[in-house]
């Protein structure tokens, strides 16, 4: 495992202790963009952390722990990564069974300065979210 | 270099060239290609018949001005990832994106399902409306 995997992993497990500021402070430059993509309640660019952390909290509000996430596979390059995950929900409308593929471009500190949640099946993601 | 990314520079190649034949080569039968945003191309296009019409009528309306420059490439047996720089021209309007691209090959390498985002999405959908 690189540099930026190890980085992301770290990252990961604050964000399970609860710790999304940790999360942010850790893994995420001040400079970050996260691109959303799709039509739903969360599409759209978030820029510097605060927003990106903001973002991450009301995400999390709207899935409520609904969803059940399985690595499937972790890409490392010189300055991007993509991260691979099976992602499944049960809700209202039906089953959610998506592939995840979150690209990430890191500065030279070795933080991600771009970050894309990109989804097989957008439509799926953005009528689960709403 | 893993064997995929080879055949992922293969694919951009034959791309390049629009070199028919040899984007075929590249995909499943089945291939599925996600074609994200709001614009008219936007959609699944589903089996490689449909998705070499998607490459041609993109080439023609763009006037083969579409580049692709490799930013990076990685991949291992199963998944790929394309991070290029994407530049063209479409009837007065100039695109200058760069897009984070996911892949899944089959068991002989071949793409069988595409899906990809752009740092400018409102840029793409712009661009094709």
């Amino acid at each position: 495992m690189g540099e930026k995997a190890e980085r992301l992993a770290e990252a990961m497990a604050l964000v399970s202790q609860g710790d999304a500021q940790g999360f942010g402070d850790l893994l995420l430059a001040d400079n970050v963009t996260w691109h959303w993509p799709g039509r739903s309640s969360v599409s759209g660019e978030y820029h510097g952390r605060a927003e990106v952390l903001e973002l991450l909290s009301g995400f999390h509000r709207l899935t409520d722990n609904r969803l059940q996430v399985v690595p499937l596979d972790l890409l490392e390059g010189e300055e991007h990564l993509m991260s691979f995950t099976q992602v499944t929900a049960e809700s209202e409308d039906g089953k959610l069974d998506v592939i995840m593929a979150d690209a990430m471009r890191f500065d030279d500190s070795g933080r991600v300065v771009e970050f894309w949640t990109l989804s097989n099946d957008q439509e799926a993601v953005d009528t689960f979210i709403g | 270099m893993h064997p995929n990314v080879k055949r992922l520079e293969t694919f951009l190649d034959a791309y390049a060239e629009n070199d028919v034949p040899g984007i075929r080569n590249c995909l499943a039968d089945d291939a599925v290609w996600h074609v994200g945003g709001t614009h008219r191309l936007s959609g699944d296009y589903r089996g490689a018949a449909s998705i070499l019409e998607y490459f041609e009528r993109v080439g023609e309306e763009t006037g083969r001005t579409l580049h692709l420059e490799r930013l990076e490439l990685l991949a291992n047996d199963e998944r790929g990832a394309a991070f290029l720089r994407v530049t063209g021209e479409r009837g007065g309007h100039h695109l200058d994106v760069t897009m984070a691209e996911a892949f899944q090959f089959d068991d002989s390498g071949r793409i069988k399902e595409f899906w990809a985002h752009a740092t400018d999405q409102d840029a793409i959908d712009r661009f094709w409306s």
